[in-house]
């Protein structure tokens, strides 16, 4: 159906949309991590010991790989989340480059050499956890807990006083991220078929924020859409050889300027799908008293 | 005699040398629409803020129906029946006037799987209409499906109030929710707070809008640099030598 390159893209398409997803959820509730790729790096080298040494289905290395990702996003998280903005920014980061020099300097996972003869990633099956992912949070975002994230994200002081605990919101939105940066990193390192350290280093993470944040950040939707423009454009920019690359971060600067919300927004969402928009008459219920202006 | 709903002892806080709350006592009964006023830096926001730990109180003590919220997590506070809402409007930016109530609406939820049930399904329905209830008697029903922060002054403070409300508190805490209405809206304030004791719920609010004190509370407690000075019903608190020096004095 597919060339094998267009095939191979797709496949790195559905991975790009599981990372932005991964920085989305904890984005969500108003927190900046900056160390994706160090989960993903926990669920790509957990995997692989898995399928290699241990003889364990893909599968069930993945969402063991997604798993301890998810876990360590839970540990690392309860400390870190006390941190804001920047200081959180800086923390995630941190956390990334540790995760990448443990397995550089671990014998068991090769050290620099890294891991290799991981096989058995296929485009369906990308795209299935994508679309798994994609239901999960249109779910969610539709649930209470949903709402809650919202909350915490807008104000999280007046959230607390509205009942929600916020640190558990916090805390599981992002082992969530962690869990899906796994699931990414295992399937990555099946499909690539060798992982070394060197691929998750804090770039990484920069990408899978880029694409949440160009694809609109307050919309889940926006990963989805950001992911595929900036995993495709620099595809088709390849006729501009070497200056690709600044006509890109071109592109970039100028998106922030025009769009700072990203493509899509939750407006531009609630335009598109409210059929019961404000501009149709309502007829009112009745009232028991005036109240009232 | 029940004890009060309320019940706040010996309550200090200080910020740094500045004496904000200086041991107050106070009592607020079940069924009551009471007040704190007195000038601007008396220590009332402060009150709220102690009685909703948004700030540790350095001594005293703050009972809720008889327990002691001293020690309770902030997002507790609303659970055990503490409602509030703030001085400069805290409304969610991201979210719909409804969005704000169903919010509210989630204390209630118990915990566990169903808060992962997607609103619109489910015993969901049910909270949606009781929502649209709530929404309609704070007449705020048209506005549902609109983003909270584009609706004008007077709407955001009652979506403050819808969101407090759905939580079903049994003490509303209001902090200044007359600031900044004409006299019409102020008048209609006062029916609404009446109509929200009538559903069964305390009402303790800070006010600079004398006649809406006047009006609608049971009870008047003055601070004046965070100490209280008088105390009694609005007719008694107006002739009180104290509070008309500190703070009735300039325009009564």
């Amino acid at each position: 159906m597919f060339s094998s390159y267009q095939e191979g893209l797709l496949v790195l398409l559905g991975i790009n949309v599981l990372t932005a997803f991964s920085v989305y959820s904890p984005l969500a509730t108003g927190q900046l991590s900056l160390g994706n790729a160090g989960f993903m790096a926990i669920g790509a080298y957990i995997s692989a010991i898995l399928t290699l040494n241990f003889g364990v289905g893909l599968q069930a290395a993945l969402i063991l790989g997604g798993l301890s990702a998810g876990v360590s996003g839970v540990l690392v998280g309860f400390p870190a989340l006390r941190l804001r903005g920047v200081f959180l920014a800086m923390a995630t980061l941190a956390f990334g480059e540790v995760v990448r020099t443990i397995f550089l300097n671990l014998s068991y996972t090769g050290g620099a050499y890294g891991l290799r003869g991981m096989m058995g990633t296929t485009l369906p099956m990308v795209w299935l956890w994508v679309l798994a992912v994609t239901l999960f949070f249109f779910l969610l975002m539709r649930s209470p807990f949903g709402l809650n994230i919202h909350a915490t994200h807008d104000d999280e002081e007046v959230g607390e006083l509205t009942g929600i605990n916020v640190t558990r919101v916090k805390v599981g939105a992002f082992g969530i991220g962690a869990f899906i940066a796994g699931v990414a990193g295992g399937l990555y390192a099946h499909y690539l078929l060798y992982i070394e350290p060197s691929l998750f280093g804090f770039l990484e993470s920069i990408y899978m924020l880029l694409y949440v944040i160009l694809g609109g950040m307050t919309t889940f939707w926006g990963c989805l859409v950001g992911a595929a423009v900036f995993t495709l454009l620099p595809e088709y920019l390849r006729f501009l050889e070497r200056w690709r690359g600044a006509f890109f971060g071109a592109i970039i600067v100028l998106m922030m300027i025009l769009r700072p919300q990203g493509l899509l927004t939750r407006e531009l969402l609630r335009l598109l799908t409210n059929r019961r928009g404000p501009t149709q008459p309502e007829e009112v219920p009745a009232r028991v008293q005036e109240v009232g202006e | 005699m029940t004890p009060p709903l309320l019940h706040l002892q010996k309550l200090t806080k200080h910020f740094g040398g500045v004496l904000a709350v200086e041991a107050l006592d106070l009592a607020v009964a079940e069924g009551q629409i009471a007040a704190l006023i007195g000038p601007n830096g008396a220590g009332k926001t402060t009150v709220f803020n102690l009685i909703t730990r948004v700030l540790p109180a350095d001594e005293g003590s703050v009972h809720f129906r008889g327990r002691d919220l001293s020690h309770l997590p902030r997002h507790r506070i609303v659970r055990v029946g503490v409602g509030r809402t703030f001085q400069n409007i805290r409304l969610f930016a991201t979210m719909t006037v409804l969005e704000h109530v169903l919010v509210g609406q989630n204390v209630r939820l118990h915990p566990g799987w169903k808060r992962f049930i997607p609103v619109e399904y489910g015993e969901a329905k049910r909270r949606r209409a009781e929502a649209e209830e709530l929404l309609n008697f704070l007449h705020l029903w048209e506005r549902r499906h609109l983003p909270a922060d584009t609706l004008p002054y007077g709407e955001q403070r009652r979506v403050e109030i819808a969101r407090a409300l759905a939580t079903r508190p049994a003490l509303l805490l209001l902090d200044e929710p007359a600031a900044g209405m004409n006299p019409s809206e102020s008048r209609a304030l006062v029916k609404l707070l009446q109509t929200i004791r009538d559903r069964q719920v305390t009402i303790l609010l800070i006010e600079h809008d004398m006649q809406v004190v006047m009006d609608v509370c049971d009870q008047v407690t003055v601070l004046n640099f965070g100490e209280k000075i008088a105390e009694g019903t609005p007719s008694e608190v107006r002739q009180d030598p104290r509070a008309l020096e500190a703070y009735l004095g300039h325009d009564a």
